[in-house]
């Protein structure tokens, strides 16, 4: 019986099962959202572009494959966002209500700009934190504080093992093991990890 | 460490990272155990990329521990707040340098243990949840005096309880509800976790939750909570009847534990709780924040939350089994709501209307998406994607699924079936009758479901038909030869012409109708009545889709032959009868063609007075028959038309007074019959007014206004039934006008302009809307003029110029402008105005001019010689604009240059 693939885009690619699709609308609803706002997007059209957006990301998602290069999923994906927008302004023939929401696209096109540069990095942290709570009830809670108290405070094992009752050895093990499922998960979606 | 038996500095390091595959893991797992050196060497492994993402992604990050903890550790200390057990002040952590909450039990209770247990039990409690919604204990300790007390994460910011009393302190449109029920849902979220970790709250009000300024909502003062692991409801015996606010946290015996008007009725009645009674709390608090007040007091409910209070009142059931199942489950409701209806000002009529569309749009969008996804994916993808809203929708995509799989089993059935045709014909067509009908029923459900007729779901329904469509399309290619199957394909190539109108695809339906009159051409021998029927159908369906591309005289030629083929059906066939409607409707569409036709009139309205004698007839035989009623409304409303247009106004009038008596008597109108209503008492009025009958026609017309302003209080996202109480407002004006009642005229049309100046603001692209403002503005200008109110009148023609001037496709809008400002300078006694009049009329001229025919053109050219407009030399030069020039030969210009001519013709 073949493994189920490790990482959300890949399972996307195979046979997806309608969890997958629920985690990845909500793992990437609330960014493209956040964007779109950014972008000067009324609120109310905001959820239907947004909805757009996400109608490209679960069709095209299935076929997306990493091109190698770092980044290419959420240039990808600034891309469809950058392209909808400006289609979405076309649409109402209208220029962007702020001056500002026109040169955000502008700076979020041009993969040199510091929003670019920003986009990543919020696209980044937001991928980890939801994929890191989404991953949290695959592992006993020990051994989930046990990561936490290592990575996100910094913690040494021996203190985190006094802490947690838990051996060192449990601790390091612990902190390993839900890196590696974090780094599984994200694969082809964050390239840090 | 090279000693082969340790792994490598560098495997360390990435098995610490999580940079290794489970394999390579394994190994080291092993060896990590009995190593103490290796040990250390994975634990200071430096961060990398990933480590120090998760750093700076994961809020809230736990505060560095340490039992610190004795208040003396903790400067500054300011008094915060007072609970019932402790109090709150607010400290500077010496060590780090942080703001702390320092929480004490307040003196006199430390004494009692019970008092002593239940304050530390928040600290402990809090320890073991982590959750960004829950403020962490840094240290536990005791302060100089022995009293316990306890630092936490200090949440900057107000409570739940004072954000709601301002919201409500003040009207407040439904939007600004949306971040505090944002902070709700991640009050539930927070509830959520603590449920799976054992933990029940049973202190949940506004007062304990915390919105900090910076987004976070944290749930304050855990010492109520009870956890798996507690003995049984130790605390919770209710006090009778106790009603204050303030009783609780007391150990007196006879405790009440909880806040009353928030807590669960369990809990009121001091059972064992659990999460239900969380769950309640939190739907109270949403109710609290609805309304502002808290549940246990009444007063009026917000119409605009009525789905969210039925929401927090769910969650309050009594019944701990009908509350939400969950705090998750609520949060994904608000949720819901939070993201599936956008509160665009709710207070303003216009605005809602704005609001709504978009929400209309926005089901468009869901159902394109749904679409795309059943196509790209399959359904596990679409019922992510379809919200819960849409739930009916899904049925129908479902049912169509199920459907169209039927259908495709029974044409492979019945492809396979054909293979074997000749030697097992009866068995093919059994089989492709069964196909056929499984797609027909498709069809006609997709076709004739009204949920899937709305503009919005056009896409959808689309979709839906397209699966049909290949289904016909593989039926009918290359089975023409065989006469056994004609009547199945002649059917095949009906559906995909009905089809194809539904999609909007008239060359489709042209070339399948055409395929069937080919099929039946070909036929030999006698033909059936349901062959000629069959014919009937394709040449009406022509005929409507001639009709559509313009070509009039195709058109009714092919009426001519749809009726006729009708009644040959149904000559040969009397099992046909019961069709009389498709005969009649076939009629009508015959005579209304030629109604419009050249010298086409006669022979319309015999056939008028002829169907709708028979419909009559039917009527009297069935009077509860909607179609027999529905087809006798269009054949008085096209025979009136006809009469109209060729200015015969009485019998206009008494078809549209028939119509209006049909529809009077009618006990339960529909809505349908209400517009038809509505549209016979306009048109009477048009009538009568064109008539020139201007007291009779005043009473039709206001009856239409009330009519449409019903249906427009009772469905205002329809935007038809506004437009029409606009235009017949209009309508009225224009009849005081005429009377020469201004002020009346005034009085009808200054709101009419006021909500159209409101409805453009709203929608500022929308063409239609500007159309009846430049109406409106108009009637106003002509009003005012009448009035020799001059300054009035040019006030609104420089408006109605400012809105006209992005419109460049309505030529008669332009013209009655252009006439307008004529009437102005023929009016107006002071040269410079009655020049900026001739000026403004003739460059309104330049663009009509491309709009509407040469001789319009040319009579409003007359009526500014006339007026003198080409006394000035300058303006006469203008007529020899490229717009004019291709219009006006030499001895035209002569005749417009010279105003005597003019005058004496």
């Amino acid at each position: 019986m073949p493994d189920t693939p490790r990482s959300l885009l890949h399972r996307l690619a195979g046979t997806p099962a309608e969890v997958d699709w629920r985690h990845l609308v909500a793992l990437y609803q609330p960014l493209i959202a956040h964007w779109l706002g950014r972008a000067g997007v009324p609120d109310a059209d905001a959820a239907d572009l947004g909805q757009e957006v996400l109608t490209v990301l679960v069709t095209e998602m299935p076929k997306f494959r990493h091109a190698g290069t770092t980044g290419a999923f959420r240039k990808w994906l600034r891309t469809v966002v950058v392209n909808r927008t400006r289609g979405y302004w076309r649409a109402k023939q209208s220029r962007p209500e702020t001056a500002a929401g026109s040169a955000i696209l502008d700076a979020l096109e041009d993969p040199a700009s510091g929003l670019s540069g920003e986009w990543d990095r919020e696209h980044d942290a937001h991928v980890a934190r939801r994929l890191l709570a989404h991953l949290e009830c695959e592992f006993a809670p020990a051994t989930w504080a046990a990561f936490r108290r290592q990575v996100v405070d910094g913690a040494r094992a021996a203190a985190v093992a006094a802490e947690l009752g838990l051996s060192v050895n449990a601790v390091l093990i612990a902190k390993s093991r839900v890196l590696r499922r974090l780094r599984e998960e994200a694969d082809g979606l964050v390239d840090e990890l | 460490m090279t000693d082969p038996t340790h792994p490598t500095h560098e495997q360390l390091a990435a098995f610490g990272l999580g940079r290794l595959s489970a394999d390579e893991s394994r190994g080291i797992e092993s060896h990590l155990g009995g190593c103490k050196a290796c040990q250390a060497e994975v634990d200071t492994a430096p961060d990398d990329a990933c480590v120090r993402l998760v750093k700076r992604s994961v809020p809230g990050a736990a505060a560095p521990g340490g039992r610190a903890g004795t208040r003396s550790e903790y400067h500054d200390l300011r008094h915060f707040a007072r609970g019932g057990l402790g109090e709150v002040s607010l400290g500077r952590d010496a060590a780090l340098g942080r703001e702390v909450a320092v929480k004490r039990l307040l003196p006199g209770g430390a004494d009692d243990p019970a008092r002593r247990r239940r304050f530390l039990r928040e600290a402990v409690i809090t320890g073991r949840l982590e959750h960004p919604g829950i403020a962490p204990v840094y240290g536990v300790g005791e302060d100089d005096a022995g009293c316990p007390c306890y630092a936490m994460r200090f949440v900057p910011g107000e409570t739940l309880r004072d954000a709601i009393r301002l919201l409500h302190a003040a009207p407040a449109s439904a939007a600004a509800f949306r971040p505090l029920l944002g902070r709700f849902v991640s009050l539930c979220n927070t509830v959520a976790y603590a449920h799976s970790r054992g933990v029940v709250h049973r202190d949940i009000k506004p007062a304990n939750v915390a919105v900090g300024s910076f987004g976070e909502t944290v749930l304050l003062d855990w010492g109520l909570a009870l956890t798996a692991d507690d003995p049984a409801g130790d605390e919770g015996r209710p006090v009778p009847g106790a009603t204050s606010p303030y009783t609780r946290h007391e150990t007196a015996t006879g405790t009440v534990l909880g806040t009353p008007g928030y807590m669960a009725p369990e809990q009121a009645a001091g059972q064992r709780v659990g999460p239900p009674a969380d769950v309640y709390s939190l739907g109270a608090t949403l109710w609290t924040l609805l309304t502002g007040r808290p549940p246990t007091e009444s007063g009026p409910a917000g119409e605009a939350f009525r789905a969210l209070l039925a929401v927090a009142r769910k969650a309050m059931a009594a019944a701990a089994a009908d509350r939400y199942p969950s705090a998750a489950a609520l949060a994904a409701d608000v949720d819901h709501w939070l993201a599936d209806e956008p509160l665009v000002g709710v207070r303003d009529p216009w605005p809602v209307r704005a609001g709504r569309w978009t929400r209309r749009r926005r089901l468009l969008v869901t159902g394109t998406l749904a679409a795309l996804v059943v196509a790209a994916v399959g359904g596990a993808a679409a019922a992510v994607v379809f919200s819960a809203k849409n739930v009916e929708l899904r049925q129908a995509v479902g049912r169509a699924e199920a459907n169209e799989r039927t259908a495709t089993a029974n044409a492979d059935k019945a492809r396979a079936a054909s293979e074997l045709a000749a030697t097992r014909e009866a068995e093919a067509q059994a089989n492709f009758a069964t196909a056929c009908d499984a797609v027909d029923k498709y069809t006609v459900g997709v076709t004739e479901s009204p949920r899937l007729k709305g503009q919005d779901l056009h896409a959808l329904r689309k979709d839906l038909l397209a699966a049909a469509q290949g289904f016909y399309a593989r039926l009918a290619a290359g089975r023409e030869d065989s006469p056994q199957l004609r009547t199945q394909i002649v059917n095949a190539h009906l559906r995909l012409a009905d089809i194809a109108r539904e999609t909007g695809d008239p060359a489709t339906t042209e070339r399948e109708c055409r395929a069937v009159l080919a099929l039946l051409a070909q036929a030999a021998g006698v033909r059936t009545g349901k062959e000629v029927a069959d014919e009937s159908k394709a040449w009406l369906q022509l005929s409507n889709v001639l009709e559509s591309r313009g070509k009039t005289t195709d058109a009714l030629a092919a009426a001519r032959a749809a009726a006729d083929r009708r009644h040959q059906a149904y000559a040969l066939d009397p099992a046909l009868k019961p069709d009389i409607l498709g005969r009649l409707s076939a009629d009508l569409r015959l005579a209304r063609l030629l109604g419009d036709a050249p010298g086409g009139r006669t022979e319309a309205l015999e056939i008028f007075v002829r169907t709708t004698a028979n419909l009559r007839a039917l009527r009297a035989d069935k009077p509860a028959d909607p179609g027999v009623f529905e087809l006798l409304l269009r054949a008085l409303n096209d025979y009136a038309y006809t009469q109209a247009r060729a200015a015969a106004y009485e019998p206009a009038a008494g078809a549209w007074r028939e119509v209006r008596t049909l529809c009077q008597a009618q006990p339960a109108p529909t809505k349908k019959v209400q517009t038809h209503l509505a549209s016979a008492c306009q048109n009477l009025g048009m009538i009568e007014m064109q008539a020139g009958r201007l007291e009779q026609a005043e009473s039709p017309v206001r009856d239409a206004i009330a009519i449409y302003d019903r249906l427009h209080q009772a469905q205002p996202d329809v935007t038809s039934y506004r437009h029409s109480v606009a235009a017949t407002t209009r309508l009225l004006g224009q009849i005081h006008r005429m009377r020469r009642q201004y002020d009346e005229a005034e009085r009808v049309l200054k709101p009419l302009l006021d909500e159209q100046l409101k409805v453009a603001a709203a929608a500022p692209s929308d063409t239609l809307e500007r159309h009846t403002l430049i109406r409106c503005r108009l009637e106003l200008a002509v009003v005012a003029l009448n009035q020799g109110q001059m300054p009035h009148t040019l006030s609104q023609l420089t408006e109605v110029e400012k809105l006209l001037r992005p419109i460049r496709a309505d030529g008669l809008m332009y013209n009655d402008t252009v006439e307008a400002w004529l009437a102005v300078a023929r009016t107006s006694e002071v040269p410079q105005q009655k020049a900026a009049a001739f000026d403004a009329a003739l460059a309104l001229l330049v663009v009509e001019s491309k709009l509407v025919p040469k001789p319009t053109v040319l009579a409003e050219l007359d009526g500014l010689a006339k007026a003198g407009a080409f006394a000035d030399p300058a303006r006469a030069a203008r007529l020899d604009d490229a717009a004019f020039r291709p219009l006006l030969g030499p001895a035209e210009v002569e005749r417009l240059l010279d105003p005597k001519t003019v005058t004496v013709r």
